[in-house]
C-alpha cells in the first residue's frame, strides 16, 4: 500500500474576480490526524469542497493510495471513500439516531414499494457501531441527544459509506464546551485507530497539539507548509505561519489624535453571549473588535443596536445614558449598525436603490401626513449614490441588481443617511470582492473624520489594517486591549484564537 | 439593448398582456351578449366590482406584509350580523349600528395582528381558527336564522341603494378607499413600512422600521374592510345572513393574485384589476345564463393559474443572482 491514502498535487481554483486556490499542496497518511489552517479566505473550505465534489478544481491532481482519481461529483467523492461532517450537521429531530445515519440510504431499491425495514436499518447501524464504537445509544431521537453524540451520529452518517477511509471534519468543535471536546477527542482517536484518516479544519490551535500527528498552513491560497506536531511548535508560530509577512496597501492611513468621547459602554454582558465588556469610542477614531465566529461579538453589535436588548451594563452617548431597547431607539440615539448578513439583514434587495437609502429615515423624506416627498427623495438618494460612489444607472434600480460590493455601500448609504454620530460595522467586507473591499475602507476612514467608528470583524488583517485601537474578544469576554501600533498582528491573532495563552506541543487545554 | 431598457420591459409586457386578456374577454362577451356594453350593464358590473374588491384590497395589506389572512370573509359575517342585530333587534339607526360591526370586525383583526405578529404563530392557522370562532360567535345573534326586522324602514338599504349625482354609492366607496389605500401603499412612507416588512422582515427590524405595528395594522385592515363589504353586502339583501360573506373569501384571494402575476407584488391597481377581470366574467357569465357554479369554476382555476405566473416570476429571480455572490455565500 501507498504511503499516502490522498495526496492532491498543484490544486487551482478560480472564481470569477478572485483566485481561491493557487497550487495547494496536502497529504494525508492512512490513520493520521491532519490539521489544516489557516485565517478566513485563506482557502481552507475551497480545497474542502473540492475534495467533497462540491466544487470542481481548474488543474491539479488528486491521488487516492496512490491511484489518480477524478472527484466530479458528491458522489464521486463517496465512491472514493471521502466523506465530510460539515458544521452544524443537519438532522430531523424527531427521528431517532439510526434513522438519521440512514436518511435517504434506507434502501438500494427504486421501488416506490419497497418499505423501509427499520429492523433491518438497526442491524446495520449496530454493525456499523460494532466497526466504529461509539458511545452512542442509536434509538434515542436525536432531538434528546447532546452536541457530541449529535456529531457522533453526523460522523456514523459519514463512515456509513462501506468504503469510507477518509474523513473531513470541518470546524467540528466550533459549538462543543471543554468536556465536550475532550469526549469528542477519544471518539476521533477510536476511529484513528480503526484506520481512518482524519482532516480535521479548526480554528482552534491548542487543539493541534491535542489531537493532530501533522498540519498545513494554507495563505492565500497557497499551502505555507506541512509541519509534524512536535515539541518545536507552539501557538506563536502557527499564527505566524497563518499570517505571513504581508499587510496589503488596501488600507488608509491611520490617525493618531481622537476627539471627544462619542460612546462609552461599561460592564456590558448577556449572560451566556459575552460578559464585562467595557470600551469607549472616540470621534475621529475607528475602533475595531475582532474575535472568531461565535466569540460573542455578533451579539455584542447586535445589543448595541437595540435587537438583543435584554442586556446588563451602561450604554452612554456624548457622556449620557442612553436607553436602548429597539433599533428604533439606537437609530434616534444616533447609532447605526450595517449589518454582516447583508442580504438578510441589510438591504431589501427587491426594492429600488431609493427606497433603500430612506428607509431608516423616512422622516427625512416625507412630510404632511406620511406623504413620500418623492423630488427630495430622489435628490437625496442620488447625492448619496454619487458621495459613495454607487456604480448604478440610477436610483430607481432594484438592489438586487447590483453587485456585492455596491450593495454593501447602499447599506452603508442607508446608514449615512440617518446622519448618526456612530457606525458600527459587522463584518463589512464578507461577499465584496478585492477591489471594493479598499474602498470600503477609505469610506470608514473618511466617515471617522468627524463621527466614530466600530468595525467588527472575524477577518484579522481587516480589524488590524483598518482601526485605530482593537479590543479582541474570546469566548464572550475583552481578551486584548491595545492601541493598533502598540500590538502585533500574531498577538491579535493568538488572543482571538486562545485567549491568550501559548500553548505548547503536549500540554493539555 | 440597456439591462435598464430591458427591465422597464419585462415591468411592462406583463401589464399589457393582461391588458389584452381583458380586452378579448370583454369582446368576446359583448359579442355573445349585446347587453353587455351598455352604461346599465357597466355600472352594474362596477357596483358587483365594489363587493369583492374591497375585501381584497383589505387583503392586499396582509400578503404586502407577507403574511395570510383566512379569517376576514368570516370576521365579516361576524360584523355583518352585528350590524343586522343592531338594526333589527335592538332597533339602533344604521350608523352606530354600523359602527358597531365595524368594530367587531376591527377587534378581530386586531387579534389576527397580535397572535400572527407579537406571538409569531402561523398565519393559516391562526386565522382560520379566528375566523371559524368570529363565525360561531355572528350564529349566537339569532341562532344563526336570518334578520331582516326594521330593514326597510331603518334606512340602511340606502348604503347600498342610494345615489350621489346619479352614481351609486357602492362605486364611490369603492373609489374612495381604492385611492386612499393607494396614497398610503404607494405615496407615503407608511407604504414603504408595509412593503419593507414583506420583502424583508430582518432588514425592516435594522432599519429602525415597527414591524410588529404594521402586521398589527394589516390584519385590522383586512378584517374591517372585509366587514365594512358586508355591510354593503347586507344592505343590498335587506337582510342580515350568517353566511353572506362567505363568498368574499375565494375572489378576493383571486383578485391579489392576479395583481401579483401582473405586477410581480402586491399593489392596489394590481389587485383593482384582479377585481376588475374576475367581476367582469361574473357579469358576462350571468348575461349568458350561465349556471351559477361556473363562477367557483372559473375563479378557482384563475387563482391557481396566476399563482403559478407569480412563481415562474419568482423563480426567475433567483437565477438574476450573479455567480461571485452565491460563491462568497457558500463559503
Amino acid at each position: 500500500m501507498d504511503e499516502y491514502s490522498l495526496e492532491m498535487k498543484g490544486i487551482v481554483k478560480q472564481f470569477p474576480g478572485v483566485q481561491a486556490l493557487s497550487g495547494v499542496d496536502f497529504n494525508l497518511r492512512s490513520g493520521e490526524v491532519h490539521a489544516l489552517l489557516g485565517i478566513n479566505g485563506a482557502g481552507k473550505s475551497t480545497l474542502i469542497k473540492i475534495l467533497a465534489g462540491v466544487y470542481q478544481m481548474d488543474a491539479g491532481e488528486i491521488n487516492i493510495s496512490g491511484k489518480p482519481v477524478e472527484i466530479h461529483s458528491p458522489l464521486d467523492a463517496k465512491l472514493h471513500g471521502i466523506s465530510t461532517v460539515y458544521q452544524d450537521p443537519q438532522m430531523i429531530p424527531s427521528f431517532s439516531g439510526f434513522e438519521n445515519i440512514f436518511l435517504g440510504m434506507e434502501t438500494n431499491k427504486k421501488s416506490v414499494f419497497d418499505f423501509i425495514r427499520r429492523g433491518e436499518l438497526r442491524k446495520r447501524a449496530q454493525q456499523l457501531l460494532e466497526r466504529y464504537p461509539f458511545n452512542l445509544d442509536l434509538n434515542k431521537p436525536v432531538i434528546e441527544m447532546g452536541p457530541v453524540e449529535k456529531e457522533s451520529i453526523a460522523i456514523l452518517r459519514a463512515l456509513s459509506q462501506a468504503s469510507a477511509t477518509i474523513l473531513v471534519l470541518d470546524e467540528p468543535t466550533s459549538i462543543l464546551t471543554r468536556s465536550e471536546i475532550l469526549m469528542l477527542f477519544e471518539q476521533i482517536k477510536m476511529l484513528k485507530e480503526r484506520g481512518v484518516s482524519i482532516i480535521y479544519i479548526t480554528h482552534r490551535l491548542e487543539e493541534v497539539f491535542r489531537i493532530a500527528d501533522r498540519f498545513t498552513v494554507l495563505r492565500d491560497g497557497k499551502t505555507v507548509g506541512m509541519y509534524t506536531v512536535d515539541e518545536n511548535i507552539n501557538t506563536n508560530k502557527i499564527t505566524e505561519l497563518m499570517l505571513g509577512e504581508k499587510l496589503s496597501q488596501v488600507y488608509p492611513d491611520k490617525i493618531s489624535s481622537p476627539g471627544e468621547e462619542i460612546l462609552s459602554v461599561e460592564h456590558l454582558g448577556i449572560p451566556g453571549k459575552f460578559t464585562d465588556i467595557s470600551f469607549n469610542v472616540r470621534r475621529g477614531e475607528i475602533l475595531g473588535i475582532y474575535g472568531l465566529v461565535g466569540s460573542g461579538f455578533d451579539e455584542l453589535c447586535k445589543s448595541l443596536f437595540g435587537i438583543l436588548p435584554d442586556r446588563q451594563g451602561k450604554i452612554s452617548m456624548h457622556g449620557k445614558k442612553v436607553e436602548i431597547s429597539s433599533s428604533e431607539d439606537a437609530i434616534r440615539n444616533g447609532i447605526f449598525l450595517v449589518p454582516g448578513d447583508r442580504r438578510t439583514e441589510g438591504q431589501v434587495s427587491e426594492e429600488s436603490v431609493a427606497f433603500n437609502i430612506s428607509l431608516a429615515n423616512l422622516k427625512k423624506v416625507s412630510g404632511f401626513l406620511g406623504f413620500i416627498r418623492g423630488h427630495k427623495e430622489g435628490r437625496d438618494t442620488s447625492k448619496m449614490v454619487d458621495t459613495l460612489n454607487i456604480k448604478t444607472p440610477g436610483v430607481g434600480e432594484k438592489v438586487a441588481l447590483l453587485s456585492g460590493g455596491n450593495q454593501q455601500k447602499v447599506v452603508i448609504g442607508k446608514g449615512l443617511y440617518t446622519d448618526a454620530e456612530l457606525y458600527i460595522f459587522e463584518e463589512p467586507t464578507v461577499g465584496v470582492d478585492v477591489g471594493a473591499k479598499s474602498g470600503i475602507y477609505y469610506l470608514m476612514r473618511e466617515l471617522s473624520q468627524d463621527k466614530a467608528v466600530i468595525v467588527v470583524s472575524s477577518d484579522i488583517e481587516e480589524v488590524f489594517g483598518v482601526s485605530d485601537h482593537i479590543l479582541v474578544m474570546f469566548k464572550g469576554q475583552v481578551v486584548l486591549d491595545r492601541f493598533t501600533d502598540q500590538t502585533q498582528l500574531n498577538e491579535v491573532l493568538a488572543h482571538g484564537l486562545t485567549g491568550g495563552a501559548n500553548v505548547k506541543a503536549g500540554e493539555a487545554i | 439593448m440597456s439591462k435598464r431598457a430591458k427591465q422597464f420591459n419585462r415591468d411592462w409586457i406583463s401589464v399589457i398582456i393582461f391588458l389584452c386578456i381583458l380586452a378579448g374577454i370583454m369582446a368576446i362577451f359583448s359579442f355573445l351578449a349585446p347587453q353587455f356594453m351598455t352604461a346599465n350593464n357597466l355600472l352594474r358590473a362596477l357596483k358587483h366590482l365594489s363587493v369583492t374588491s374591497l375585501a381584497a384590497l383589505g387583503l392586499t395589506f396582509v400578503v404586502v406584509v407577507g403574511h395570510s389572512d383566512m379569517s376576514f370573509a368570516f370576521v365579516s359575517c361576524f360584523a355583518g350580523m352585528s350590524m343586522s342585530f343592531f338594526i333589527g333587534i335592538v332597533g339602533w339607526p344604521p350608523v352606530p349600528s354600523i359602527i358597531m360591526g365595524l368594530f367587531g370586525g376591527m377587534i378581530f383583526g386586531f387579534l389576527n395582528g397580535i397572535a400572527v405578529g407579537r406571538f409569531k404563530l402561523p398565519d393559516m392557522i391562526v386565522t382560520i381558527g379566528i375566523g371559524s370562532f368570529a363565525w360561531g360567535l355572528a350564529y349566537l345573534y339569532n341562532k344563526g336564522n336570518y334578520i331582516y326586522t326594521n330593514f326597510l324602514t331603518s334606512g340602511i338599504i340606502e348604503f347600498s341603494d342610494g345615489r350621489l349625482l346619479g352614481i351609486p354609492f357602492p362605486v364611490i366607496y369603492l373609489f374612495s378607499f381604492y385611492i386612499v389605500a393607494y396614497l398610503i401603499l404607494h405615496r407615503t412612507k407608511y407604504g414603504r413600512g408595509f412593503y419593507s416588512v414583506g420583502s424583508n422582515r430582518i432588514a425592516a427590524v435594522f432599519s429602525g422600521i415597527k414591524i410588529e405595528r404594521y402586521i398589527i395594522a394589516a390584519f385590522v385592515i383586512s378584517c374591517t374592510l372585509a366587514s365594512f363589504t358586508n355591510m354593503v353586502m347586507t344592505a343590498a339583501q335587506g337582510n342580515g345572513n350568517v353566511k353572506g360573506g362567505l363568498v368574499l373569501l375565494l375572489p378576493a384571494w383571486a383578485a391579489v393574485f392576479i395583481g401579483i402575476s401582473v405586477f410581480k407584488k402586491p399593489t392596489v391597481i394590481g389587485t383593482f384589476l384582479g377585481a376588475f377581470l374576475l367581476s367582469i366574467m361574473q357579469n358576462g357569465f350571468t348575461l349568458l345564463n350561465a349556471p351559477f357554479y361556473i363562477m367557483d369554476l372559473i375563479v378557482g382555476l384563475t387563482l391557481i393559474l396566476s399563482i403559478v405566473i407569480s412563481r415562474i416570476e419568482v423563480r426567475k429571480k433567483v437565477k438574476d443572482v450573479s455567480p461571485i455572490d452565491t460563491f462568497q455565500a457558500a463559503a
